[in-house]
């Protein structure tokens, strides 16, 4: 198995390219969205205070079964990210089985 | 059904396999794909994780074991069991960590209510990019404290479940599609409830310390004292109209991923399969698929003729 983390710059263009893998890949996929690049901020109540800044990118998480490397037309939507990032899949580290 | 020509019934498995009772030279044995680990109840009524592949024989609410065999779902709260975090706001309330949990370890959350006079909550902070009017779960794990009553509450639309811990009864409701409070045993509930997300795809979890003399309504104002307290652990969002298995988190959202049992039924001759739930409702598979998939549920028993 393992996990690639891609950034799309729409939401149709990440729906167009999951629906283009088919079955040939076994595969699951979460879709992230837009990522809080700058958390808001709560009062103790979780009243909002500050707004989040959100990413432009739309982000999806993908764990592969039986491929060595990203599908093919995926590699160049890859991004790299310290730990798990925002998602992961349970009891499996990002780092572990990242491509 | 006369006898069976396939039966199953929750017992044995391996990593990758469920071994079917019927017949005895195991071409009736289920394949089982889950491509992440789960967490289901043990024999002694403890949450503990399964890893990747290993069939999940669940035994919530004691008595005989179900499979248990779940959609994909993702837990939306960042830190399930860590209130001290900052995405958990604390009014008018403390939190203090090291308590007896439902895993067997130490890591529930005693809160207390401080001597403030207003409603008084772990409440967590907008959770945002849900999909906007949809339903979703929210559940946790509660443990009587020295408080009775408690509220597991949407702060965004203001669904709600009230309980009564000492009595056992749900007291109020409020814009909820479905509801559960389930026994784990050893003075631990699972809570749940399932409301719908706002417009802008929003929720905020909370549960409530009630004040003694509640008996329906939103939270309502009331000064606490320090000696006011309950147990929690466990907090879990997610987009289903009911709770799955917990899904633990710590510091990112998590996703646990579908089981998968099939059976290649091309030499059995069978014509059709009744699955069983745990709730004794039935399921009919008929014709029988050459590639025969066990649908989503708990499952009790599996026979085919």
């Amino acid at each position: 198995m393992r996990i690639g983390k891609y950034e799309f710059d729409s939401q149709e263009k990440a729906d167009s390219k999951i629906k283009n893998l088919g079955s040939d890949h076994p595969h699951s996929v979460f879709r992230i969205g837009n990522i809080a690049l700058e958390a808001a901020e709560y009062d103790e109540e979780g009243e909002l205070i500050k707004e989040a800044v959100y990413s432009t990118k739309y982000s999806v998480d993908v764990l592969f079964v039986g491929l060595d490397d990203h599908p093919y037309g995926w590699k160049s939507y890859a991004v790299d990210v310290q730990g798990d990032g925002v998602h992961s899949f349970m009891g499996l580290k990002y780092q572990d089985y990242k491509f | 059904m006369s006898t069976p020509t396939i039966a199953n019934i929750p017992t044995a498995y391996k990593a990758g396999k469920i071994y079917s009772q019927l017949p005895v030279d195991g071409s009736a044995d289920f394949d089982v794909a889950r491509n992440s680990t789960a967490t289901r109840v043990n024999q002694n009524g403890l949450i503990e994780e399964v890893a990747v592949n290993v069939p999940r024989l669940d035994y919530t609410n004691g008595g005989c074991p179900v499979w248990l065999r779940e959609a994909q779902s993702t837990n939306k709260i960042t830190y399930s069991e860590d209130f001290s975090q900052s995405d958990w706001g604390k009014a008018r309330v403390t939190v203090q960590a090291g308590q007896s949990d439902v895993f067997g370890g130490s890591g529930a959350y005693l809160v207390s209510n401080t001597t403030d006079t207003d409603s008084h909550a772990l409440i967590h902070s907008t959770i945002t990019g849900l999909t906007a009017s949809t339903s979703h779960s929210i559940s946790c794990f509660i443990k009587k404290g020295t408080s009775n009553k408690v509220m597991l509450r949407d702060a965004t639309i203001g669904g709600y479940l009230a309980y009564d811990f000492e009595n056992d009864t749900v007291l109020d409701t409020n814009s909820l599609s479905a509801q559960s409070v389930v026994d784990y045993g050893s003075g631990w509930y699972r809570v749940s409830i399932t409301t719908i997300s706002s417009g802008s795809g929003q929720l905020r979890p909370s549960v409530y310390i009630l004040e003694d003399s509640y008996v329906s309504g939103s939270p309502s104002s009331y000064t606490g004292s320090t000696s006011e307290n309950l147990i929690v652990t466990g907090f879990q969002l997610e987009e289903q109209p009911d709770s799955t298995s917990y899904i633990p988190t710590s510091g990112s959202t998590v996703t646990r991923l579908a089981d998968e049992f099939s059976l290649d039924t091309s030499s059995l001759g069978l014509s059709e399969i009744t699955e069983t739930f745990s709730d004794n409702s039935t399921n009919v598979v008929t014709p029988v698929p050459s590639n025969y998939v066990v649908s989503e549920g708990k499952i009790k028993k599996i026979e085919g003729e």
